[in-house]
């Protein structure tokens, strides 16, 4: 067996080894919704885009023109333990001293304090 | 508008021109690819379908980016393969995940030929090597020459030659009985 014969039967093969005809009405239809599909995709990542840069504008207008949050308020129970403390005169290295003043007492609201 | 900008922000002149140049093309070349694409997934007519369609899509909205160096045919089939290739990949992953079979191929109209002959050339092309069964589907039975080949593949010419040689070899050894028994089998 020659090798220009065998290449004629692997050809040959091949008229065995395929699909039904395409129509040229579904490649027309095939084409028609790729197009179809790629406008409607380019309008949609236009829209998009355009929704992204408005949330962004609205966020940096919100940043720039909208008053700045008021500071939280230092609850009063505090004010008068820092008060207790400054009057004190306490060391701040002096840690018996610190104990005295009850600090596991207001450890809860400092905490709420600092958290706000 | 939106036309335009799918191809690219080219003016409404060009982006005609283009799109029509690329549907004139289409036109005439779309049963080779789809041929090429159902051989490509194994002879799966539901998965030829879906990769000619992404193709179609993929190149409609690429369109902007096609460079008129390179040939709209080379271009085109490139992303045709491509497909054939991620439809084989995640067909494998999804049975490799599922178990499920690997197509439930529909059976083969009397126009397809003799059903055992074409289980047997599909599965002669399974066991060949990706590169070589892409090359031998293009050059032997899709009529691409060697150059065009290797531009679709992006490949040497050199490579291709060694990769259709092999591939022709492999299926000789494979189907020769084909011939010897009278081209039935």
């Amino acid at each position: 067996m020659t090798e220009p014969r065998d290449d004629e039967l692997l050809r040959v093969l091949g008229e065995h080894y395929r699909p039904e005809p395409l129509a040229a009405e579904r490649a027309r239809a095939w084409l028609r919704t790729a197009e179809r599909a790629a406008v409607q995709r380019t309008q949609t990542q236009r829209r998009a885009a355009g929704f992204a840069a408005g949330v962004a504008l609205a966020a940096v207008a919100a940043w720039t023109l909208l008053p700045p949050a008021a500071e939280p308020e230092t609850p009063p129970v505090l004010v008068a333990w820092a008060d207790e403390v400054l009057s004190a005169g306490v060391p701040a290295v002096d840690e018996d001293a610190w104990v005295e003043l009850d600090v596991p007492a207001h450890y809860q609201e400092l905490q709420g304090w600092i958290s706000e | 508008m939106a036309e335009a900008a799918a191809l690219g922000g080219r003016t409404g002149v060009q982006a005609r021109t283009v799109r029509e140049d690329f549907e004139r093309f289409v036109e005439a070349e779309l049963p080779r690819a789809h041929r090429l694409a159902w051989r490509l997934v194994g002879g799966d007519d539901a998965a030829a379908d879906d990769v000619i369609q992404d193709a179609l899509c993929r190149a409609y909205r690429a369109l902007g980016t096609f460079r008129g160096d390179a040939q709209l045919q080379t271009w085109f089939f490139r992303i045709v393969v491509r497909q054939a290739h991620n439809h084989r990949r995640w067909r494998a992953l999804r049975q490799l995940w599922t178990g499920a079979p690997l197509h439930d191929a529909p059976a083969p109209s009397a126009a397809q030929g003799d059903p055992a002959l074409r289980r047997r050339i599909e599965e002669a092309l399974a066991r060949l090597p990706r590169a070589q069964r892409d090359v031998f589907l293009l050059v032997h039975w899709e009529g691409f020459s060697v150059t065009e080949c290797a531009r679709i593949l992006g490949k040497a010419d050199g490579t291709v030659r060694s990769h259709m040689a092999r591939a022709r070899s492999a299926l000789r050894s494979a189907l020769r009985d084909v011939h010897e028994e009278g081209g039935e089998r």
